[in-house]
């Protein structure tokens, strides 16, 4: 189980759920002042980058993903921006080679003699923050579910799909749970599909990473969050030990009171399928 | 703490700035390669991402950027480094590269690099593609493969990756092998490997603890039986690998369990011996333990072959070759299995007797659960009927002909009924489904085949097309060259004529002017021997007979000199003197005799005006016309000149512009030749694709009538006999 290949003849596809409800213009938790949205889109942008270099070859880059990124706030649905808008799952490549725009940034980087200095550089930006109104999260999941019953009937072979489910709040529309089971009981013949959940703070308080029971959280929300997510497979387990995470085989793939370096962390390693030649 | 190396997307962020993040000469002034986006592009492996970068002084360079930390990844490449550069002879396969432990700047901190001079070469999986129906392509490179491989093993140097990635077919067609991160050399034996290599092309059994100089044995046999598989039968490109597959035609998968690989078995049950060969081959090295895999050894295994077996395959230009042998190819391999297959399909033989792709024939019946043609209340009326019906005919209550009718009727109604049970049972849907498969599958074979020799005629219309455009262009040529021939001979001999006038001219200046001269020097001594006659006068000459009176008469017709007169003449049978005008005078007092001694006296003095006339022409007047007819000459040598120079300003011009037109002429030449070599291997392209589909979709095309074969006793007359039967 979750050892299958992924290739161009077989691709698999993440599909990245963003809580665009209104407490996602609150300030993170932790040293950074940056609204959540901007972290989270940040965060996806920047994941979106490293997805297509990873697979970036001297032909460019290939399809071994297909990505849906669907927002939940004041709608529910596909949330790229610019020619891919109101798309679902775009390949790769098309993805690569459709950004929203390019953003100019002047980055503060460390120029090696103890200094900091400008530096300019473009940063590709397929999901722009939004924030507004309720949370419906069982109508994205529900929305989730259409999207991977379809891939599956397609791929039935491929390494499981994978769903990134970032949020700062309680579903407004329902408990999640039961559409969340719905989707982990989805299959493919290398296993069922991962849904991971993370939870945004607005707290400074200690991120809870990949956790292996509910026992130590702190409320039913969080421990609600938990039994949505599915448990991290061998080789994601293997790639967070080797990140220096202390995992144990329960370790669920779901973070609380995520500050930004966890939420990098947490897309980094649930994306990490299984190894890209 | 483990060491976090950047992302490749840092690495992007980094290269933004070479300036900044490289020391070395060559890339600190370099730029990287962009991709569409104006972002440097990124070629991306598991551990690291490669950059181009390209350098100032036009050289291009690849710089791997690690995205992981390797353990005494220092050591090693230092000493791989240090083997490849002191290895006498230098590796044939070996691309040089350099390893600067510092090499890049990211995030604040320096990271390793290895630096390559960029090779310009294609990639493996792209390059056996497309010579996979070229005459003898897949034999060179299984040939280069072995050599590789034999080099590899006799300097005790494991790759540690053999895989198609790591393995680039420069433009000579010699491989160079690329990326050495898992390499193992001499003296790395205490470091243990780094990676696991390919999954598609390494022994399952392989384990970190899998590491020396057999390291690679596994993979060279798996790669070259490959190709030399490939090279007998290329259609098995188009049957086990499929776009985008990253893997030749064997994966993982068929090392893990054999047993129910659909490749293997492809080879084990080919009627090709050599086929046969190479699956024992494989079947020995995918069990057990890696590091017990023989070495490689080139007699182990069936030669490569220069012609594929498929009779199909093309030659060298690829368009000879047919539809219907591809699908004779096909069927033909498909009846060898039918042969050796067991006719029965008895449930404990293993069924898949066709290259592991034939599921058996199951033949399908109409199973005890299967309505009969009528149920049993539609049966007992049916009989009720006909007893009631034979019955009324036997007491005469039904005529004959009602009775035929009657009976027409029911039989009728029975067919119908029974048609409509036929239609109900699961058999039946089941062939219609698989019927309808077949027929999708016959017309996707055919539109392949359709689309094939759409293929094969576009291909040959591209090698027609470039002929007539190779004839035109040699015309083209042979009509320039000729007409330059004929331009410079007209040109010449015009020249030579005007030069051969000028010449003419020079020689007639010279009797020009002695004939010039010579006339100068008549003028002179007629007008010397006319002055003289002049001079002679009648009155002071003492002539006998001549007196005064004489001398007046004379004198009265203007003969007073020698000059006046110049001979006689008789006038009736009077004597006369004949005047320069030509008028006759006869002076009175002048007798014949007196005539003659004045004409006597006359050409005396003309005798003795000749004896002292001038010989030759003055000085000054023989300087005069040397000097007219020197500078005539002059002007003449100057044309002469002016016509040479002109001549050699002409050709030069001439040869400018020829060179021009055949530089122009060779420009359309190349840009024919540039344009036919694409169009050509677009066309190439093609046509593989389109072979690939015809295989694929013949195979298919085999499969649903295999499938549909089985359902041979499910037609009426079965389902009906059936019925019978069972009633």
């Amino acid at each position: 189980m979750y050892a299958a290949e992924i290739s161009r003849s077989n691709p698999t596809c993440f599909v990245f759920l963003i809580d665009q409800s209104a407490s996602m213009q609150d300030q993170i938790g932790g040293e950074a002042a940056q609204r959540k949205c901007d972290v989270v889109a940040d965060a996806l942008n920047r994941l979106l980058s490293e997805l297509a270099i990873k697979c970036a070859k001297e032909e460019g880059v290939r399809d071994y993903f297909y990505v849906a990124v669907i927002g939940y706030g004041a709608t529910v649905g596909p949330a790229l921006g610019g020619p891919l808008a109101a798309r679902e799952l775009v390949p790769l490549s098309e993805l690569a080679s459709s950004p929203a725009r390019l953003e100019a940034r002047t980055k503060k980087v460390p120029d090696g003699a103890g200094g900091l200095v400008d530096q300019e550089v473009k940063f590709p930006v397929w999901v722009d923050p939004v924030a507004n109104n309720g949370t419906p999260m069982s109508a994205a999941l529900t929305q989730v579910q259409s999207i991977l019953s379809n891939w599956l009937a397609e791929h039935r072979s491929c390494f499981p799909p994978v769903v990134l489910n970032l949020t700062d709040g309680e579903s407004t529309d329902g408990d999640p749970n039961f559409v969340g089971d719905a989707i982990r009981q989805l299959a493919s013949t290398d296993g069922n599909v991962l849904l991971f959940n993370l939870h945004v703070s607005a707290d400074a308080a200690n991120p809870i990473i990949f956790p292996s029971s509910a026992t130590s959280l702190p409320n039913a929300f969080a421990k609600s969050l938990f039994n949505l997510s599915s448990t991290l497979p061998e080789g994601m387990q293997t790639y967070a030990r080797l990140q220096g995470m202390t995992i144990s085989e329960a370790s669920r793939g779901f973070v609380f009171n995520a500050d930004m370096t966890s939420i990098v962390q947490f897309l980094d390693i649930g994306t990490r399928a299984s190894d890209l030649r | 703490m483990p060491i976090r190396y950047p992302t490749g997307a840092d690495y992007r962020e980094a290269l933004f700035n070479t300036r900044r993040c490289f020391d070395d000469a060559n890339l600190t002034c370099g730029s990287p390669t962009l991709d569409a986006m104006g972002l440097p592009k990124a070629i991306s492996g598991n551990f690291a991402s490669v950059f181009t970068i390209a350098g100032v002084d036009g050289r291009k360079w690849a710089v791997k950027c690690f995205t992981r930390h390797v353990a005494d990844q220092h050591v090693r490449y230092g000493r791989i480094s240090s083997c490849l550069q002191h290895a006498k002879p230098s590796p044939p396969w070996a691309v040089p590269f350099e390893y600067l432990p510092e090499g890049i700047l990211c995030g604040g901190q320096r990271y390793p690099v290895v630096k390559m001079e960029w090779m310009e070469a294609t990639a493996f999986l792209p390059y056996v593609e497309k010579n996979l129906w070229r005459q003898g392509a897949i034999a060179r490179l299984a040939g280069e493969f072995a050599a590789v491989a034999r080099d590899l093993s006799q300097r005790g140097i494991a790759h540690g990756d053999l895989q198609h990635g790591n393995l680039l077919v420069a433009t000579d067609g010699r491989l160079r092998l690329v990326d050495y991160d898992g390499m193992y050399v001499p003296g790395l034996e205490d470091l243990g490997a780094s990676e696991l290599g390919h999954p598609n092309y390494q022994s399952p059994a392989r384990s970190p603890g899998t590491w020396g100089p057999e390291l690679d044995r596994f993979s060279v046999w798996l790669i070259y039986c490959t190709l030399v598989a490939l090279s007998i039968e290329p259609l098995l490109w188009g049957w086990l690998h499929q776009d985008g597959d990253e893997a030749l035609l064997f994966t993982k998968t068929d090392f893990e369990s054999p047993g129910q690989s659909i490749a293997i078995r492809a080879l084990a049950q080919s009627p090709d011996a050599r086929m046969r060969d190479l699956e024992r081959v494989l079947a020995s090295i995918v069990t057990g333990d890696p590091r017990r895999i023989p070495p490689f050894d080139v007699g182990a295994v069936p030669q490569p072959s220069d012609t594929p077996l498929s009779a199909f395959a093309s030659g060298s230009t690829g368009v000879e070759g047919t539809i219907d042998d591809a699908t004779k190819a096909i069927s033909d391999w498909l009846a060898t299995h039918e042969a050796l297959s067991p006719q029965s399909s008895s449930a404990s033989e293993d069924p898949s007797w066709v290259l592991g792709h034939l599921p058996p024939v199951q033949r399908v019946g109409f199973g005890p659960t299967a309505p009969s043609p009528l149920n049993r209340q539609a049966a007992v009326a049916v009989a009720l009927i006909l007893i009631g019906l034979v019955s009324l005919l036997g007491t005469g209550v039904l005529a004959l002909p009602l009775f035929l009718v009657a009976l027409a009727i029911v039989v009728g109604a029975l067919l119908l009924v029974s048609l409509r049970s036929l239609r109900n049972t699961p058999e039946w849907v089941e062939k219609r489904c698989v019927a309808a498969e077949y027929r999708k599958q016959r017309s996707e074979a055919t539109s392949a085949r359709r689309a094939l020799e759409r293929a094969i005629s576009g291909r040959q219309d591209v090698d027609r097309v470039e002929r007539q455009e190779l004839d035109r262009l040699t015309k083209l040529a042979k009509r320039a060259i000729e007409s330059e021939r004929s331009e410079l001979d007209k040109f010449e001999a015009d020249l030579a004529r005007r030069l051969a006038s000028i010449d003419a001219e020079l020689e007639g200046l010279v009797s020009a002017e002695q004939k010039e001269r010579a006339s100068a020097l008549r003028v002179l001594q007629e007008s010397h021997i006319a002055n003289s006659l002049s001079g002679a006068t009648i009155a002071s000459a003492n002539l006998s007979g001549i007196g005064g009176s004489l001398k007046r008469s004379l004198a009265q017709y203007g003969i007073t000199s020698a000059a006046d007169f110049n001979r006689l003449a008789y006038a009736r049978t009077q004597v006369c003197l004949v005047l320069r005008s030509g008028q006759l005078v006869h002076p009175r007092g002048i007798g014949e005799r007196k005539a003659q001694t004045l004409l006597g006296w006359r050409n005396w003095v003309e005798m003795r005006a000749r004896a002292t006339q001038p010989s030759v022409l003055p000085e000054p007047q023989t300087n005069a016309i040397r000097l007219k007819y020197a500078e005539r000459r002059v002007s003449l040598d100057r044309s002469t000149n002016q016509a040479k120079f002109e001549a050699t300003r002409t050709r030069e011009a001439m040869k400018r512009k020829w060179m021009a037109s055949r530089g122009q002429l060779a420009a359309q030449v190349e840009a024919a030749r540039v344009t036919f070599a694409r169009q050509r291997d677009n066309a190439d392209l093609g046509l593989i694709g389109a072979r690939r589909l015809v295989a694929s979709a013949a195979w298919q095309e085999a499969l649903g009538k295999h499938r549909l074969s089985a359902y041979s006793a499910v037609t009426y007359r079965h389902f009906l006999a059936r019925g019978v039967r069972r009633r």
